[in-house]
């Protein structure tokens, strides 16, 4: 999952697309520290120092269960839930794809 | 809550379903022995404890937690008893039977779901998860290196949130 939003974020760098983590370790100290030996450099909010789950973040969003993906389009709408690997991928091109084409038609 | 189970498990003996259980005994002799004298015929899992790892990996604190996956394998339903999850169950799989997923494929992105993707059933405990097409609420926080921002700063942005840990 790592390496794949590793190369999504690099790909998609010059694109109107941004991933955001939002992270359930208990330790925050412990969550940077491999943040930065993963080579994590996207945005993440930490939930706290409780249970997976249990955070502001998690309960707003009904997240249960882990890794849980929302892909967003750029009009703040939820479009996909949990997917992963290529399909991840192809959710995300074809949201820019439609936001290029809400774009070029206005 | 096990003579609702039975009669579920019975009913659907021919349909794409499946009860399993997590078994939180100390002792799985015991509850092989429980098991066996109260009819349970469904596949069991036996976790040692209510903090074992699959417990501790789906958040579950409170005895007994039932989730509901639909045929994708996603959570939909969460604390459904007695006729409620009968009725969480029905839902999903006529949902399995009609929608996207129905041939065992995956839904390609920009495929919508066959009628509501989360059917509403009055009284049982809220679905886990937003429903696609739902706007995302909006929240203002502070990331981990301390800068406050909201999830609507990146409208007009395709986003994707990640919930996730190194745990």
């Amino acid at each position: 999952m790592l390496s794949r939003e590793k190369a999504l974020v690099q790909r998609l760098e010059k694109e109107p697309f941004a991933l955001i983590g939002i992270d359930t370790d208990q330790d925050l100290e412990v969550f940077n520290a491999q943040r930065q030996k993963s080579g994590v450099t996207w945005r993440n909010v930490w939930e706290g120092p409780v249970r997976p789950g249990l955070g502001p973040l998690c309960r707003a969003w009904r997240v249960v269960k882990f890794p849980t993906v929302y892909v967003l389009d750029h009009r703040g709408v939820v479009r996909f839930v949990d997917l992963r690997g290529d399909d991840l991928d192809r959710s995300v091109d074809a949201l820019l794809a439609e936001l290029k084409a809400a774009r070029a038609n206005r | 809550m096990l003579p609702r189970e039975k009669a579920l498990v019975k009913r659907l003996e021919k349909e794409p379903f499946a009860l399993i259980g997590i078994n939180t005994d100390k002792d799985p002799g015991e509850y092989k022995k429980q098991a066996s004298d109260q009819g349970v015929t469904w596949r069991s899992a036996w976790d040692g404890s209510t903090h074992g790892p699959l417990c501790t990996a789906w958040g579950v604190s409170s005895f007994p937690t039932i989730y509901v996956l639909d045929a994708q394998g996603t959570i939909r339903y969460v604390g459904a008893r007695n006729e409620k999850l009968d009725e969480a169950v029905e839902a999903l799989l006529a949902e399995a039977k009609s929608g996207p997923g129905a041939s065992g494929e995956k839904p390609s992105p920009g495929a919508k779901p066959a009628g509501d993707p989360k059917p509403s059933i009055d009284g049982l405990e809220i679905p886990v998860g937003l429903s696609i097409g739902r706007r995302a609420p909006d929240f203002t926080t502070k990331d981990v290196d301390g800068v406050e921002f909201k999830l609507s700063d990146y409208r007009g942005k395709v986003v994707v949130l990640d919930f996730w840990g190194f745990w």
